[in-house]
Formats: C-alpha cells, sequence, structure tokens
C-alpha cells in the first residue's frame, strides 16, 4: 500500500483561534474517505493545508511523501470546488481545454465527454448551462488533468438523481483505477455508501476515524418491525427493548442493541412475519455524536 | 507554450472577441469621441483643426488604454479572482504564469488594435498623416505609456467586489481623463490642476505620443515620469501581494471556516 496523504500532529489557527489541533490521518492509495463535520468545523481549511494553499504550523502534512503545493504534488491532485465557475463568453470544450492544457497527463477530451456523458452540452455555452450541468462540467475540469488525488468538495449539490448515480459509478470506476478521493459532503448517505473511512471532525479534532461498519456497532440503536398474531407485552422485557409501537399486527421494537434484542426474538421466529431491521444511518449517528458536543459551544 | 496559447485563444475569446460591451467601451467610444470633437464640436481655420485632431488623436489613444487598463483588466481580473477561477488555475501543475501572461498579450494586443484604428480614423476623417515610422513610433509609446495604467488596472483588481471595482474605476477614469486634459485642453482649467495634470501618467503619455506625432524629441521628464510611476505601481503591487499572502491563510481560514 502507498501512502498517499500522512498528517502528524496537524495544527493551524486562524490568527489565536484554533481550528484544527494534533490531526494525525493517513490516507492511502485508492482509497475513498469521507471528510464529514458540522458547519464550521474546518474540513476546507484541512483540505487546503492538504493542497500547501495554507501552511500548518505546528504539525506537518506530507502529499505523496513530500511537502503539500509543489509543482510535483499539484500535477497528481485536482479539486472540484463547490461553487461552480460561471464563466460568460466560453463553451464547455474551451472550458475543459484550458484545465487540460494546465495539466501534465491529461486525459483525451472526446474519451471524457464520453465517460461523463457530456456530449449534449459540450458545445453549449458555460454561462447558460443548468446548475447540475454546471456541477457536471466542474467534475470533468477536475478529472481532465488524470489526477492521483481528487478532492470534492460537495459534489452532488445541484444534480439530480440520475446524474448522481452516474457520478457515484464514476467515482467507483476511479477506485478501481487506485485514484485516492477525499469527499466532503452533507448528503451523508452518500458517504456511507461510497466511502471507504469516514473520519469526523469536530471541535478541532477528528472524533472518529474508520469505517462505516464499525462506527455502526458502536451505534447499535435500531428498530425491528414486524407482524405478528402474538401479544406486544411479550416483546416489551426483551434484552435492548426500549419503546413497543403497534399499529394492528405490526409491531415496531426501538431497541438499544438491534443484534440483542434480535437473537431474543428467535424463539417467536415462526410466529412473526415481514421482519424489517433498521439500523442507525450515518446521518442519524452524525446528529447524535455533533449535538453531544453541542452543549459545550 | 500549448497551455499558454490555449489562455490567450481562450481569454481573448471571452474578454474580448466574444464581449461587443468591451469592444465598444476600448475602441468604438474613444473614436466616437475622436471624430465627435474633431469633426462636430469644433471651429476654426483648417491648420487649426488639424492641430486639434493631431493633439486630440494622441489624448483618445491614452483614454482608450485607460478604459482598457481600467473597464477592463480590472474588472476581469476581479471577476476572475472573486469566482476562484485565480485559486483554481493556482492549484493545477502550471500554475497562474500563462494566465498573467495570456492577459498581458491580450491586453497589449487590444491597445495596439485601438491605436491602429484611432490612427485609421484620424487619417481618414481629419487628414492626420502619420508616417509608417510616426505611426509605430506612437503605437510603441501607447505601449510603453501602458505600463503604469496597466498596473493601476491590477491594483483595482483587488478590491473585493465588482460593485466596488466598477465604483474605484469610474473614480479613477473620468477625473484622471479630465485633470490629465485627455477631453479638453490643460490650458483651460486652473493653475493648480494643470500642476497636478502635469504629474499624471495619462498626461506624460499623451503628451509623449504628441511629440511623436510632431516629430519632435520625447520630453525626457515624461519618460522619466512615466518610469516613476511603473515602479511606484509595481512597489505598491508587491507590497500588496505580500501583504495579501501574509493576511490570505486568514481570509481563508475566515471564509472556509464559516
Amino acid at each position: 500500500m502507498t501512502t498517499i496523504i500522512q498528517l502528524n500532529q496537524l495544527s493551524f489557527a486562524y490568527r489565536n483561534r484554533p481550528v484544527l489541533s494534533n490531526l494525525d490521518l493517513t490516507v492511502q492509495e485508492g482509497e475513498i474517505l469521507g471528510l464529514v463535520g458540522p458547519n464550521g468545523a474546518g474540513k476546507t481549511t484541512l483540505i487546503n493545508l492538504i493542497q500547501g494553499v495554507l501552511t500548518a504550523t505546528p504539525g506537518s502534512v506530507t502529499v505523496f511523501g513530500g511537502q503539500p503545493g509543489t509543482r510535483q504534488a499539484k500535477s497528481k491532485i485536482a479539486t472540484m470546488f463547490q461553487d461552480d465557475l460561471k464563466l460568460d463568453n466560453v463553451t464547455v470544450t474551451e472550458f475543459l481545454n484550458v484545465f487540460a492544457s494546465q495539466a501534465d497527463h491529461p486525459k483525451e477530451l472526446a474519451t471524457l465527454v464520453n465517460e461523463l456523458n457530456l456530449n449534449d452540452i459540450v458545445n453549449q455555452p458555460l454561462g447558460k448551462l443548468s446548475g447540475g450541468q454546471r456541477r457536471k462540467v466542474s467534475f470533468a475540469s477536475a478529472v481532465i488533468a488524470n489526477p492521483q488525488l481528487l478532492f470534492l468538495d460537495e459534489p452532488t449539490v445541484r444534480m439530480d438523481a440520475e446524474t448522481r448515480q452516474a457520478f457515484w459509478h464514476y467515482i467507483n470506476q476511479l477506485r478501481h483505477q487506485k485514484v485516492t478521493v477525499i469527499i466532503t459532503s452533507h448528503y451523508l448517505e452518500e458517504i456511507q455508501a461510497v466511502a471507504d473511512r469516514i473520519a469526523i471532525l469536530q471541535d478541532e479534532r477528528f472524533s472518529y476515524i474508520g469505517t462505516w461498519q464499525q462506527l455502526q456497532t458502536r451505534h447499535t440503536t435500531g428498530k425491528l418491525s414486524f407482524t405478528t398474531a402474538l401479544a406486544a407485552d411479550l416483546f416489551t422485557h426483551l434484552p435492548g427493548v426500549q419503546t413497543i409501537n403497534q399499529d394492528n399486527h405490526r409491531l415496531t421494537l426501538t431497541s438499544s442493541d438491534t443484534d440483542l434484542t434480535l437473537k431474543a426474538i428467535i424463539p417467536f421466529v415462526d410466529q412473526i412475519h415481514d421482519l424489517i431491521i433498521n439500523r442507525e444511518s450515518l446521518e442519524s449517528i452524525f446528529l447524535q455524536m455533533t449535538a453531544k458536543e453541542a452543549p459545550k459551544s | 507554450m500549448k497551455s499558454l496559447l490555449t489562455q490567450i485563444s481562450f481569454n481573448a475569446k471571452r474578454i474580448f472577441l466574444r464581449n461587443p460591451g468591451y469592444l465598444f467601451f476600448t475602441i468604438l467610444m474613444p473614436i466616437g469621441f475622436f471624430v465627435l470633437f474633431t469633426k462636430v464640436l469644433i471651429s476654426g481655420t483648417a491648420p487649426e483643426k488639424l492641430q486639434f485632431a493631431q493633439n486630440y488623436l494622441g489624448s483618445m489613444i491614452v483614454y482608450s488604454i485607460l478604459i482598457n487598463a481600467l473597464f477592463g483588466l480590472a474588472q476581469i481580473m476581479q471577476s476572475d479572482r472573486h469566482q476562484q477561477l485565480l485559486l483554481t488555475l493556482s492549484l493545477t501543475a502550471k500554475g497562474t504564469k500563462p494566465y498573467y501572461v495570456s492577459l498581458a498579450i491580450i491586453m497589449s494586443v487590444v491597445n495596439i488594435f485601438s491605436v491602429i484604428c484611432l490612427e485609421l480614423v484620424a487619417r481618414f476623417t481629419s487628414n492626420v498623416q502619420l508616417t509608417v515610422g510616426e505611426a509605430t513610433s506612437v503605437t510603441l509609446i501607447a505601449v510603453i505609456g501602458t505600463l503604469p495604467l496597466m498596473g493601476l488596472g491590477v491594483l483595482c483588481s483587488f478590491v473585493k467586489s465588482p460593485q466596488s471595482v466598477s465604483v474605484l474605476s469610474n473614480l479613477i477614469v473620468f477625473p484622471l481623463a479630465v485633470i490629465s486634459g485627455l477631453w479638453w485642453p490643460l490650458s483651460v482649467m486652473p493653475n493648480w490642476a494643470q500642476t497636478i495634470g502635469k504629474m499624471t501618467p495619462t498626461y506624460m503619455t499623451s503628451q509623449m505620443i504628441n511629440h511623436a506625432i510632431h516629430q519632435q524629441t520625447l520630453p525626457m521628464h515624461d519618460m522619466m515620469g512615466i518610469a516613476i510611476w511603473a515602479v511606484g505601481i509595481l512597489m505598491a503591487l508587491v507590497i500588496i501581494l505580500i501583504l495579501i499572502k501574509k493576511g490570505g491563510e486568514v481570509r481563508n481560514d475566515h471564509a472556509t471556516a464559516q
């Protein structure tokens, strides 16, 4: 495994106000890292430090084994910003050609246009595109550089459902090509689905770095819903059960540990039907984690 | 080189070739003023009219450059910085150098084109006859005189909002045009205004152009004045860039940590 990004005790302060404190992180080649955190947590600051736009003091950032911001590092990195460029009087092709010419080893424009299904808009003026189309062009302007490390800031905002699906499909293709991707997004269900690991940034630090599955095992709360002719009282004292809602023959158990409760209902398995287990989503876990910290600030 | 050529093509199209407003303000408006003041709002004998047209040609050349620098360059760069085009380019392998060089080339070409257009209009409407050598000298002086004005345009581009840069450009262009005698002869103004006017880079450039048109030796004090202005504005730019670099982290962090 090749290390692409290495943060060692990385700190950054705005004047005397600390934004990031003592961050450690290693990102490997081909990894997709979801970087999440509440507004103002310093996600973009962290990305700026990795790109060399800002300088960390104290601590260090290593990108591709060297200093961030060097020409060598820049030639391997591309960024899709949250705000799209709205330049007048240029077509999509002309816009993408500029970014191709800025790269050392760019992708072929025609290939990229086909891969990202931009054929319909490639000759249109950039200023007349819809929000979603402009987002696609911003993504194309980043990947045309053929990067080995790609930063995506709110990549799917303004995209319709179909475009989002195609977008994430393309990101998975990049994963197979060993491209490392760092994504920040408020659409946490997308991060949950695509990221190999999730880093939650809050109160200057990473409050969690790991896989979604590991995070989920820490948050075992969930709901078990099923239909049964049995009385609801039978389930009240099962391990983990906190509340029971009954709607005709459908019972919904809220459990503090869905695994434990599931094991406990096995004796009734012949008499229950249509069992649905809902574990907590990343979004609800994220909200819980950030809500816990809220009173401090 | 490919990057530079691509950016020259890209910037020329979006700034100039597909932008009729820009074409109007930088080239057609000075031509319009020239025709208006040399053909319509003028009286006197034929030699007096020719003398006025020769002097007014220099004024309108400088006015065109001034408009290009402050309404063109300043607003383009401000908009590109505001939209993060410059930040985006700075993160690429080849950085922002091709962008800046392409802008310098395009602005020079636009200025030269504007000077040639004015020279041709002056020739065909007011019979201002310039030899190829004189026309070339005038064009070269205009390009050199561009430097402090372009620097002024770059300085204005650091203003934060597009509205502010527009207001600032207006506040500089029109008073500067008036006080340096581009619209009316400096001699009709009070002494104090003349003293100030003679210290402006626009007056110095128009004086040098007038000397070239009249086949006179270029005034050394105006050449020195242009050089001093160019160095002064360059120093101001360097100071601003250092301050931006120092304060950049502050602003960037402040903006991104919101």
